[in-house]
């Protein structure tokens, strides 16, 4: 499927803003990113999207918090976008939480078992 | 399902205490229909006697058909607790049939109007199409809203509500003392409190009655005086029949029957929480009960009855909708019937009470119907469908004057605005329909993206077939799944989709040149996603699998098929 044109791309109003988020583990601090993806999360928007949230760890940042809440679809592509994402923050000692998705989403999101690797809030 | 709002669903059993309690209050709400019976006598000028021989053989009736309507087996009924009440409907017929001919002919025609009843209840099943869940829901509403006319002027203590020299400030402030604490119980009371609304309300009521200074004079003296025991005597000895009123009674029948079919579906929605459409075999053995106990009305000699709205909207506001309290009803009823001082006890209940009850019980009788209409997609066809119906009904209610003039014929129609409601809803649902298709044909391209336009087809396609919200929504993500996975190389060329609804399913046919979708039945693991090239693929074909009740491939040469089916 043909991704959305960089035009598009900007209208996914991605926010970036890195913040400590007061986690002290003792021997490091988690540092999250906050990202905001608008529309859908599907084939023709994943390769913007890993990239984006891909980006958001290479820096000092280990978790990532996904705000879902202008997202109206999602897909298998997306879903592999949640799996690449939080494998990247897991081996940075972090993780990728998620928030803000619909009850369809929510439920796509449980019944693909994904549920262990995004964690879920609201 | 059975909703967790009620405390007693249909199949459940109350305690013995609790179920003559909640008959009471049931008995209570049916005053109001009492206090119409005896109007509708007054206008064709009745004696005193025989408008209480009438109001009693009426109780033993309504009592009989409240017991008859709760059976499912045998001559019975929809099994629903949905008891009967004198019939707005057949008011015009009535006063015709009284004013023209005497009491022997009201009798003799209602009861031919009962077989008439009967007779339709058994076609019911077989006019599906003419009560899609829309029609349904616009009668509904209307069965709500047309109760307000008794509640509002009751309440606010209009004058022609009051007995001489009432003070209307006192009354209204009595009226809304009892409202007040009848919602209060619904939304904050627990227990017992939660289950007596009514009741409780009604007390109160009585008792502000009292500190205002505002019963009725003679209350306590009708009271006292009337006898504890005395047979119910038929008014007048025999039937008879004219055949020119035979149009006008079925006509009302008709009106009464598609009330009746509104009441029972309130019944239905409310006793299960995945309600999705009349089960019309059900209600059409509660109009077949509701028949028969017209039909019994007129030999007993009483007036013509049919379910009664303000009775099933207690039982949704109190939560106890079990069928059982139709025995502890109809045994009070029968009771009341046989007992003048308990009849007087009830029909003694002030005025603005009676509206408050009215009022409370319509809200919840309302909203059901509202929530039927808007659980469906709606296109502009169905919006002035809905919207004329539910005009037409509110001005037979508001503006009666409007309809003086009408034929003969349709007085019974224009004077009940839940069966006028219905008249226009089921003929312009019927006209709507011409010229309008349940199917749709799609041509998408691969390699573009189509999710806008599957929406927007399908969510128009949805509302002009009236289709339930979730089930287009399921039809839309299926179908991107399914898009997206093709786009995946799966398919060489356009895919053609062929939607069709039929109220129960809504069919999809995806027809393609090319490879056919894996369509797996364990989920594939992160392993195969992240690298097997045709995992996004697998992973699609899954949650098709999962979004939809039924998926299945056929493959004709090079040609592939995907059969998606959502029940509906």
């Amino acid at each position: 499927m043909r991704e959305k044109d960089a035009a598009a791309v900007v209208n996914m109003d991605v926010q970036r803003a890195i913040f400590p988020s007061h986690l002290f583990g003792g021997t490091f601090m988690t540092l999250t990113a906050y990202y905001q993806p608008v529309g859908r999360f599907d084939a023709t928007t994943a390769s913007q999207h890993e990239a984006a949230l891909l980006l958001l760890l290479t820096g000092d940042a280990n978790t990532v918090a996904l705000d879902f809440s202008k997202i109206e679809f999602l897909s298998s592509a997306g879903l592999r976008v949640l799996l690449v994402t939080a494998n990247a923050a897991e081996k940075k000692g972090g993780r990728l939480q998620l928030s803000g998705a619909n009850a369809v989403i929510r439920e796509v999101i449980l019944t693909v078992g994904f549920d262990d690797i995004v964690h879920l809030q609201d | 399902m059975k909703p967790s709002t009620l405390n007693y669903g249909v199949d459940d059993q109350p305690p013995l205490v609790t179920l003559i309690i909640l008959g009471v209050q049931q008995v209570l709400m049916s005053t109001v229909g009492w206090v119409f019976m005896a109007a509708m006598l007054a206008s064709f000028a009745t004696s005193v006697v025989d408008t209480q021989n009438i109001l009693r053989m009426g109780m033993v009736v309504a009592g009989v058909g409240a017991i008859l309507q709760a059976n499912r087996r045998g001559l019975g009924g929809s099994g629903y607790f949905c008891p009967p009440i004198v019939s707005p409907a057949y008011f015009s017929s009535i006063l015709l049939a009284g004013s023209g001919y005497g009491l022997p002919t009201v009798f003799g025609m209602t009861a031919l109007a009962g077989a008439g009843e009967m007779v339709l209840a058994r076609l019911l099943p077989r006019l599906r199409s003419l009560f899609p869940p829309e029609v349904i829901g616009v009668v509904m509403t209307m069965v709500g809203v047309a109760v307000l006319p008794i509640g509002f002027p009751r309440l606010l203590a209009d004058p022609s509500t009051l007995s001489v020299g009432a003070d209307p400030g006192s009354n209204i402030a009595v009226g809304f003392i009892a409202l007040s604490v009848m919602i209060g119980c619904t939304v904050w009371g627990r227990g017992a409190v939660k289950l007596f609304p009514l009741l409780i309300g009604i007390v109160a009521g009585l008792i502000a009655a009292w500190a205002l200074d505002s019963l009725p004079a003679n209350a306590f003296q009708a009271v006292a005086s009337a006898p504890w025991f005395d047979w119910p005597h038929r008014a007048v000895a025999g039937l008879a029949f004219e055949w020119p009123l035979l149009l006008p009674f079925l006509i009302a029948g008709l009106a009464s029957s598609l009330k009746n079919v509104g009441d029972l579906t309130i019944c239905q929605k409310i006793n299960d929480t995945e309600w999705q459409r009349t089960d019309l075999v059900s209600v059409s053995r509660g109009a077949s009960a509701m028949g028969l106990t017209n039909i019994l009305s007129g030999l007993c000699g009483t007036l013509s009855q049919n379910t009664s709205s303000s009775n099933v909207g207690l039982a949704v506001a109190s939560g106890a909708t079990s069928r059982s309290i139709a025995w502890s009803f109809g045994l009070l009823m029968v009771l009341c019937a046989f007992t003048p001082k308990i009849a007087g006890a009830f029909a003694v209940l002030p005025s603005p009470i009676m509206g408050a009850s009215v009022i409370y019980c319509a809200c919840f009788m309302m909203l059901a119907g509202i929530q039927i209409l808007t659980s469906r997609l709606l296109d502009t066809r169905r919006i002035l469908m809905a919207g004329c119906a539910l005009g037409f009904g509110l001005s037979a209610g508001l503006l009666p004057h409007l309809y003086a003039n009408a034929p003969p014929l349709l007085l019974p129609i224009v004077h009940s605005p839940v069966s006028f409601t219905a008249l226009v809803a089921l003929v312009l649902n019927y006209v709507m329909q011409l010229g309008s298709s349940r199917s749709l044909r799609l041509e998408l391209p691969v390699g573009t993206d189509h999710y806008a336009a599957i929406k927007a087809e399908l969510l128009q396609f949805g509302a002009s077939v009236a289709a339930r919200k979730e089930v287009i929504q399921a039809a839309i993500d299926s179908l991107h799944h399914l898009m997206e996975a093709l786009d995946t190389g799966l398919a060489s060329g356009p895919v053609t989709v062929d939607i069709a609804f039929d109220e129960f399913n809504l069919d999809l046919d995806v027809c393609y040149q090319g490879r056919p979708i894996e369509l797996v039945k364990e989920r594939p693991d992160r392993d195969t996603l992240l690298n097997d090239p045709a995992g996004l693929a697998k992973l699609s074909g899954w949650l098709i699998g999962r979004r939809t009740d039924r998926v299945r491939v056929k493959v004709d040469g090079e040609r592939c098929h995907l059969l998606l089916r959502l029940i509906h």
